[in-house]
């Protein structure tokens, strides 16, 4: 009986419950977006939203977790940085929804994108073959599938916690290993231990790779559709992740849009 | 209250009649039930399956006084996304419970206060957590019936309480039961 109250009591205070996150339109993430209504004649930045994860700064954290950065630090080459947020942090996924606003079926594509504390992603800025016209576009780190919708239909999808991870990796490796996007793309990685960067250098271990702060949503539907989604993020370590998610005080969450990544043939 | 006398009097009634023996003293109790929301929440969290434990004193044939632990599963029907998302309420809570035994049966009526707990903020989308918000105090009353077994420690019941967690912007619900019950010491 003893050890039934205790392990009942145990479930009850495990810390990686999921968050879901949504917009907060009066928090210190006010111009994210996560309703999308476009059609096939949109612009680009029309199709667009964002959501950051809402991640206390380190200042925040319990000491333990704070000098835990120092001590892997003291274990990889001297050459690569340990960063801020890693992928033992937390996980994330996306989940969405897509309503057809037309009397007619239509085809939509959901693209994911992101950024890291350091860089973002974003294949619409990136050629990858400055001399051709006809290079392909640049890869989304997920997504690119034709979904078919019924006129007037509504259909739910994931973006699952394996493809948040396979997507902050692949943008580690572009951007800190100089991986073509698409060999980054259409790689699986999210089981590797380390890569190597390909201008030469010490490997970057796992436990140095960057987590994924900020999720970018591209919908482009061929009807008049809408997109709806939000962030679930299961944190694995208490203090990391805001229980407020973005309507916390500014002050206590870092909100990141660091530069884009700039590929170079 | 007219109503309340009405009951007391009633299982005082009936603990006055031939009873089965059974034990009195610390007892302990583990269920298996469900959880449903009343409205309006009803419509945001689906009626989820339950477990319940609930260790305590006889402090006299007819009153009792426990501490429960009750853990339910739910999943969130909130307008997507999310979609297909679970999430789990927890509660304990220490309660009084008055009651007789009358032949094989013995009725209770049960009242108490606790803490409530989710496990995840899905609610947060349609306004019943507030941000960052996972506790709350809570409050319940409910009954129940017994059959005593031959064995004096042990009874089967049926209980069913209403609980309310103002925090959780007046959650309301309903826990109904079927649990086994030990009781440990004499008749």
């Amino acid at each position: 009986m003893k050890k039934l109250v205790i392990g009942f009591v145990l479930v009850g205070c495990t810390n990686n419950e999921p968050q879901y996150v949504t917009c907060a339109p009066m928090g210190p993430s006010a111009t994210d977006k996560c309703s999308i209504e476009a059609d096939g004649a949109s612009a680009l930045a029309d199709q667009q939203g964002s959501l950051h994860v809402p991640v206390k700064p380190d200042t925040d954290w319990r000491a333990a977790e704070r000098d835990r950065r120092m001590e892997l630090q003291m274990e990889v080459d001297p050459s690569v940085v340990v960063p801020i947020y890693r992928l033992e942090h937390y996980d994330l996924s996306v989940e969405w929804t897509v309503t057809n606003l037309d009397s007619a079926p239509g085809t939509f594509y959901v693209d994911l994108n992101g950024a890291n504390e350091e860089v973002g992603y974003d294949p619409s800025l990136i050629d990858l073959d400055p001399t051709s016209d006809e290079d392909p576009p640049a890869p989304p780190l997920s997504g690119a599938v034709p979904i078919e919708i019924p006129a007037n239909g509504t259909i739910d999808g994931t973006f699952r916690e394996d493809q948040l991870l396979e997507a902050a990796i692949d943008l580690e490796q572009m951007t800190r290993g100089g991986y073509n996007p698409f060999r980054a793309t259409l790689t699986i990685s999210k089981n590797d231990e380390a890569f190597a960067p390909l201008a030469g250098g010490a490997e970057i271990p796992r436990i140095a790779w960057r987590q994924l702060v900020r999720v970018d949503i591209v919908f482009r539907p061929d009807h008049h559709m809408r997109l709806d989604f939000q962030l679930r993020v299961r944190p694995h370590y208490d203090d990391i992740i805001h229980d407020k998610g973005l309507n916390a005080p500014a002050d206590e969450i870092v909100v990141y849009d660091p530069p884009d990544y700039v590929y170079t043939p | 209250m007219m109503r309340g006398g009405c009951a007391v009097a009633i299982l005082l009634a009936a603990h006055s009649a031939e009873a089965r023996p059974a034990s009195t003293g610390f007892f302990a109790e583990g269920g298996l039930g469900a959880v449903a929301f009343l409205p309006p929440d009803s419509g945001n969290a689906a009626i989820g399956p339950a477990l319940d434990l609930r260790i305590g004193r006889d402090l006299a044939s007819w009153l009792s006084f426990g501490i429960f632990l009750s853990a339910s599963n739910h999943e969130a029907t909130v307008p997507p996304p999310p979609q297909d998302q679970w999430f789990q309420l927890y509660r304990g809570g220490a309660d009084l419970r008055i009651g007789g035994l009358s032949d094989h049966f013995a009725f209770f009526v049960e009242g108490g206060a606790g803490v409530a707990m989710m496990s995840t903020n899905v609610l947060e989308k349609v306004m019943t957590l507030e941000p960052g918000e996972r506790f709350s105090i809570s409050f319940h009353a409910g009954g129940g019936i017994e059959y005593q077994l031959e064995n004096r420690h042990y009874a089967f019941g049926l209980a069913a309480a209403a609980f309310y967690a103002p925090q959780f912007d007046n959650l309301k619900g309903i826990d109904a039961r079927l649990y086994l019950r030990y009781t440990y010491g004499g008749g």
